[in-house]
């Protein structure tokens, strides 16, 4: 069930109650006539033989959708599941199904977290698996969080993915916040702090993001790819509307992407920078595809002053801005063969300095969403590979049916390269020192080097 | 600290839902020393652990890490739970969840090996669960006396065996001998001949021939090395004599023999005596048909037969072994392993770390979501160290190469090196 369908679920349940279809209401009549209808003791063996979703649904009509769910084979089947948990064992959030039908899970968690401490003093609960099932643990200071996933990533990924949903637990709420409430009550209910099904979306958004955007396990962003002269003029306004502003800005992001919003002012903490307090963001969209951001550390009469920011940089910018705009509109990015090696399939190069990566467009044969999927999947794969704790590598190579993969990593940059499975391992290595060269000839347009201070 | 053995313990799961008769649910627990309160947690929460992965998939749960144990789990017959913890306190040494699972997988197996598996011996006793209880541990408390913390060490490449693959001239002699021998003696159903802890000949089916290989290397020729040196150093005139067998064939006494069991799945297929004769440094494992042990005269016809014999096939293995070893050390340092057979075979060069825990990591850890790789090949952080994997089906090879080369050197070194990749024995049935 993808993200959206769950969100759409849940807002049903919850202007409906116990949620019934009107067909339902048939087999409800059925259901208690029949002899089916089991006792609540021993329903649960009755579920586990029973498959299908709707067959569940005539058997046990009393049950609203949410319960008949998560006990369901569907449930069990799905690629990859997240809760998040307070060490109480309430539920906070769980990426399928209502997190409350999920209680006995959770206490089942909890226990055995705390048995597993029990038996070896500082023995924490890591990591699981069950065939191609891998659960992954990560017991933070008032949050137990749980990821279970059937799509062969690796643990330290998995752990990656955990943790960037607590610190956006804490980028809404802030460390403190959290303490001080779980500090009072231990089995404080978090999710009465958390705006419900809004705040569920981010985390939702976020994890499906993790399967198909190389940036969090790469460590870095990517840029929009834009002319030097052009970024740097647009950085000099910014940086010269941000000084004036009396409240100082902190930061300036300019993003492009296709949401759309009205301006606000939002606050926001920044787990990282300082996890004790909020920083306000200014969010502006300029256009369909523009985002401007600004973020300053205090909320008095910011949005006049921020606003007054805006028209200062839409004025004083507006040559940089509308190639810019041309550019988010446009999205331009440069094709594998712009390199010239006919073996090369797809790469991905990570600027180490910068902390920024860019790769080329997805070509033939990585032009389904399946294939682009399976491929960040092939790269999750090779980078875990070449970060193994304790034992990284400089080199890899593998020469495999459907590609040959080469990925090499130095101080300055990793690249990750894909190519046709007859390449030969020095057209690979001469490859490699080839799409090296080029991304240093191009890199001003794709990479950010020079940020303007306040 | 190398990883070591934290527990090793076996429980019927699900079949005992009355939570007060823990100790009936515990089959065996090693170490007996554990405090009560605390076995019945760690029993607990593995039980517990199996549990909740079945509520998001059908399969078996495998294992499961700890910050500083890895606990491995086999589920084998009738809801009994094999489970064995190894401890890691040293966060600079690895914990290989492969090779422990290996390690329980033949703990099992032998114990199968030498009893027959669980409900076998449940059948035969009426289903007394005490009763298994006891040949667990009667098995169990020595067999985990030889797991000892190099059992642990990555690169022993437990579970698989060594074969020593003679050249024709003599494999023809032993595979004659071995004939002649099974056809003077028509109770022989099978031989395994091993010259040191290697394989020269066998006659079994790999899956038990691991077993045996791993009980005659670990278990019965360092015993046995140890009593020969207490006695000094053998007769002249006496070169073989019977590991398991009469140690005096003088006296009328009736040996103890092992009785082993071959097992089809989960099922004794047959069961033999099993009779090993050692000369020089070769050792003769026989299978023996028959309800009863053979008696004295059986083995002093053996000893006759095989005394003069088999001390003349290990000197000509030896001097064959003596030869090979001077040739091989030019080259470069490598493993082959063939999970077909279960074989492996390495230089004389001893592998060191990093190298070593890459080519576990090659081997046991690194799942690529496509399987059908053939070649990998990577070069560690600071250092010029390269390893290379070659893979064809279950064969794996693996190279270290530590001269200051690059990439497209690495590519010219393999291309010039021929590899020996006949190092499995053909096992003919």
């Amino acid at each position: 069930m993808s993200t959206q369908d769950s969100s759409e679920k849940k807002e049903n349940s919850v202007e409906h109650g116990a949620f019934v279809t009107t067909d339902s209401f048939n087999d409800l009549a059925d259901a208690y006539s029949s002899p089916k209808l089991l006792s609540v003791s021993n329903r649960n063996q009755e579920v586990s033989s029973s498959n299908s979703y709707d067959e569940r649904a005539q058997l046990y009509p009393e049950d609203d959708e949410d319960t008949l769910y998560v006990e369901s084979e569907e449930f069990k089947r799905e690629d990859k599941h997240v809760f998040v948990l307070s060490k109480a064992g309430k539920p906070v959030y769980s990426l399928h199904g209502n997190e409350d039908k999920l209680v006995t899970k959770m206490a089942t968690i909890i226990g055995l977290i705390s048995v597993a401490e029990s038996i070896r003093k500082k023995d924490t609960l890591k990591e699981i698996v069950a065939g191609n099932r891998k659960i992954v643990f990560v017991v933070k200071e008032y949050l137990v969080l749980v990821a279970i996933s059937s799509r062969g990533q690796s643990t330290s990924y998995l752990n990656l993915l955990l943790n960037y949903v607590h610190n956006q637990i804490l980028c809404l709420l802030t460390y403190t916040k959290l303490k001080w409430k779980f500090d009072n009550r231990s089995n404080f209910d978090l999710r009465n702090i958390l705006a419900g099904d809004n705040t569920d979306k981010f985390f939702s958004n976020l994890i499906s993001d993790f399967d198909i955007n190389p940036s969090y396990m790469l460590c870095s962003v990517r840029c929009l790819p834009v002319p030097d002269n052009i970024r740097n003029s647009l950085g000099k306004v910014i940086a010269n509307a941000g000084s004036k502003n009396i409240n100082k800005i902190a930061f300036a992001l300019l993003i492009c992407d296709n949401l759309l919003t009205t301006e606000s002012l939002v606050p926001i903490c920044f787990p990282h920078f300082d996890n004790a307090g909020y920083l306000f963001a200014f969010l502006s969209f300029l256009d369909a595809n523009l985002c401007l951001i600004l973020i300053t550390a205090s909320d008095e009469d910011q949005l006049l002053n921020m606003r007054e920011t805006k028209k200062q940089i839409l004025e004083k910018a507006h040559k940089p801005l509308s190639v810019i705009r041309q550019i988010a509109t446009e999205r331009p990015n440069y094709e594998v063969s712009a390199i010239g090696i006919p073996e090369l399939r797809h790469f991905m190069y990570k600027n180490r300095m910068s902390a920024q990566w860019h790769a080329p467009n997805f070509t033939s044969p990585f032009s389904t969403p399946d294939e682009q999927s399976k491929l960040i999947q092939l790269y999750e794969s090779v980078h875990a590979a070449m970060h193994t704790p304790g034992c990284p590598l400089m080199t890899f190579w593998k020469a495999a049916d459907r590609h040959n993969i080469m990925a090499t990593s130095t101080n300055e940059h990793e690249v990750y390269a894909i190519f046709s499975p007859l390449t030969s391992k020095a057209v690979a290595h001469y490859s490699m020192q080839k799409i090296i060269k080029w991304v240093k000839k191009e890199e001003t347009k794709y990479v950010i080097w020079n940020s303007p201070t306040f | 600290m190398e990883p070591k053995l934290g527990n090793f313990f076996i429980f019927r799961g699900k079949l005992i839902l009355d939570e007060d008769k823990t100790d009936d649910k515990i089959l065996y627990f090693h170490p007996k020393s554990e405090d009560v309160m605390i076995k019945s947690r760690i029993v607990g929460l593995s039980e517990a652990v199996i549990n909740f992965t079945e509520d998001f998939t059908d399969e078996p749960c495998q294992y499961l890490y700890t910050t500083t144990t890895c606990q491995v789990f086999q589920v084998v017959e009738d809801n009994i739970c094999f489970v064995m913890t190894v401890i890691n306190d040293n966060k600079k040494s690895k914990c290989c969840v492969g090779l422990y699972q290996t390690i329980l997988n033949i703990a099992y197996r032998t114990f199968c090996f030498f009893h027959g598996n669980c409900s076998y011996i449940l059948k035969n006793n009426n289903s007394d669960y005490s009763c298994l209880s006891k040949y667990l541990e009667c098995f169990f408390d020595s067999y985990l006396s030889t797991l000892s913390a190099s059992s642990f060490n990555l690169l022993n490449a437990e579970g698989y065996m060594k074969f020593f693959c003679l050249e024709k001239n003599n494999f023809m002699r032993v595979y004659c001998s071995m004939n002649r021998l099974s056809s003077s003696f028509s109770d022989i159903a099978c031989t395994a001949l091993f010259f040191n802890d290697e394989i020269v000949w066998s006659g079994l089916h790999h899956s038990d021939m691991r077993i045996l290989y791993y009980y005659v290397t670990k278990c019965l020729l360092p015993r046995s090395r140890e009593t020969t040196n207490e006695a000094g150093t053998p007769k002249i005139n006496q070169y073989g004599k019977f590991l398991h067998g009469p140690s005096d064939l003088s006296k009328d006494n009736k040996p103890t023999l092992p009785l082993v069991h071959i097992c089809n799945g989960n099922e004794v297929v047959k069961s033999y005596h099993l009779v090993v004769y050692a000369a020089l440094s070769s050792t003769l494992c026989m299978l023996v048909n028959g309800k009863t042990p053979p008696n004295e005269q059986w083995f002093r016809n053996i000893h006759d037969y095989l005394d003069v014999q088999q001390s003349a096939l290990a000197t000509d293995i030896y001097e064959e072994w003596i030869s090979r070893k001077q040739e091989n050390s030019s080259s470069p340092t490598y493993i082959y392993i063939n999970g077909a057979d279960f074989s492996s075979k390495r230089s004389n060069k001893s592998i060191v770390e990093p190298a070593c825990s890459l080519i576990a990591d090659m081997h046991y850890t690194w799942k690529f979501n496509e399987s059908d790789y053939s070649e990998l090949i990577v070069q560690h952080s600071h250092s010029d160290l390269w390893v290379v994997k070659r893979k064809d089906y279950d064969k794996e090879q693996f190279i270290v190469l530590t001269d200051s080369l690059n990439f497209s050197q690495i590519s010219d070194e393999l291309r010039n090196c021929n590899y020996d990749e006949n190092f499995s024995l053909q096992l003919w049935d």
